[in-house]
């Protein structure tokens, strides 16, 4: 008899929505991969405040 | 037969007048339809209700006639006064009966304002919200992310210091359990901001780290943007990137350190900043980028205080890596002046002088800040004492910890066993 693949016993459901970075098509695809993987979530919080640290108009 | 809006209005009247809150806030849960479909006539409603004695049903109308989607315009324009009103005469010990309710309310209030542009007119309003349905001063409500953001788009951070000075130790009930972490990851994202802006960079840093260091199963954007802040004010304060406490979820290492590269680079290359300017700009933060690169080149020359006594100008210039001896001096000034520094210039020959701390640490105001900071840390150890005794009598917590010992008994007694034999 063959032996079975000990890790699908694991997940029997598959692997889920999650992902290995080495899947995830490199850092640069990683945000398109989240946008698409619906485990990121605030994706709309409010953070559109201009620059709020720029000491250079102090000068 | 009356109609399901006089029977909530009769059952607003009944419940409020003999006490049973709890009941109303379950009704009011499932008249949200009603409410909505009687949207014309809640200014009547209103009308026939006491903001005193029925706090928690007039909660409810505003709730319905602010969120509904067809509100007219004549609606929105009175909106600001009558929550404003609302908040100020309502019955405190009512209200805290439906605080998701209330806290609904202030989250429509701040969308409105930075709708009409116009956050500085929320931030009076919404301190009296939270002092009004805080249990005690240290509880954290939903409602103190409002405040924050709209001090920060108003640029007027001070009003939310008396908040942010508090150390959490509770948290609002519409807060927590199971509800979205949004509005807490909020809170400390934006008060980070506010500590950034006001130069606050050790308390920043903590607020910022606590954002990271939320249990988190799935990426949060807000995690992300907050970890680009840690990783700049990390570089600014201790010209490193610290790293993050051992309780970290494994998302910040798994997600939140790819998505953050070009800030990673910047501990290791002050190229970085002119290779992913786009990036920084993008993010809003080239302004504090900025500032990480302005405070790499003071830690080099308060470096440099260490091994010389005298050194020129360009001689500070070339090893700290500046322009020129005229920025050099500029730098060199401006750290005097900060008291990051002890040095004086000599003008003629362009030699600096680094002298020693004039600080002997014999003052009075250094004994008064030793005293201040040792009642800081008896207070916090009083705090996690008490906090350790009510975990402790937690019968959930005492349930677990019994089960858990059990579990592990036949593990022990297997061992002892296999100790035994093996001793025979």
């Amino acid at each position: 008899m063959k032996p079975t693949v000990a890790a699908d016993e694991m997940f029997p459901e598959g692997a889920g929505p999650y992902m290995d970075l080495e899947e995830a098509g490199g850092p640069s695809n990683l945000l398109i991969d989240l946008a698409a993987n619906e485990k990121a979530v605030h994706v709309d919080f409010f953070n559109d405040f201009e620059d709020l640290f720029d000491d250079e108009d102090l000068k | 037969m009356a109609s399901p809006l006089e029977q909530f209005v009769n059952n607003v009247r009944i419940s409020s007048a003999s006490g049973n809150f709890r009941e109303l806030y379950e009704m009011i849960g499932k008249s949200e339809e009603v409410l909505q479909r009687n949207s014309v006539h809640l200014n009547t409603v209103l009308e026939t209700l006491d903001i005193q004695q029925h706090s928690l049903g007039i909660l409810a109308v505003l709730l319905a006639k602010f969120s509904s989607p067809q509100g007219n315009d004549v609606d929105r324009s009175t909106m600001y006064q009558q929550i404003h009103d609302f908040i100020t005469n309502c019955n405190g010990e009512q209200v805290r009966f439906g605080p998701d309710l209330y806290a609904d309310l202030c989250h429509l209030l701040t969308d409105h304002l930075i709708e009409q542009k116009q956050p500085i007119r929320g931030i009076e309003i919404l301190k009296k919200a939270i002092r009004k349905i805080q249990l005690f001063d240290s509880q954290l409500t939903s409602i103190h992310a409002d405040l924050c953001q709209l001090c920060l788009l108003s640029k007027c951070m001070k009003p939310a210091l008396e908040f942010l000075d508090t150390d959490v130790t509770g948290i609002g009930s519409e807060l927590g359990g199971v509800n979205d972490s949004k509005h807490f990851l909020l809170y400390y994202y934006y008060g980070g901001m506010i500590y950034t802006a006001l130069k606050n960079y050790d308390r920043a840093l903590y607020f910022f780290e606590v954002v990271v260091t939320v249990p988190s199963m799935v990426v949060s954007h807000i995690m992300l943007e907050a970890y680009k802040k840690y990783i700049l004010i990390s570089l600014i304060l201790h010209g490193k990137i610290l790293p993050t406490p051992k309780y970290t979820s494994q998302v910040v290492f798994r997600f939140l350190k790819p998505l953050s590269l070009a800030y990673l680079e910047l501990a290791t290359s002050q190229h970085a900043a002119l290779k992913h300017r786009e990036v920084f700009v993008r993010d809003k933060n080239m302004g504090l980028v900025n500032q990480v690169l302005s405070s790499m080149y003071k830690k080099n020359i308060q470096r440099l205080t260490k091994t010389f006594l005298t050194l020129s100008l360009s001689d500070v210039a070339s090893r700290v890596q500046l322009s020129g001896p005229a920025q050099a001096e500029s730098y060199v000034l401006n750290m005097i002046e900060e008291g990051e520094i002890y040095a004086m210039i000599n003008q003629k020959d362009g030699m600096v002088v680094f002298l020693d701390s004039p600080e002997k640490y014999a003052s009075p105001e250094t004994l008064s800040v030793l005293e201040q900071q040792m009642a800081a840390c008896t207070k916090l150890h009083q705090y996690i004492q008490e906090m350790d005794e009510q975990i402790q009598m937690n019968p959930q917590y005492v349930k677990k910890s019994v089960g858990s010992h059990d579990e592990d008994m036949p593990a022990t007694s297997q061992k002892s066993i296999a100790i035994s034999t093996y001793s025979m």
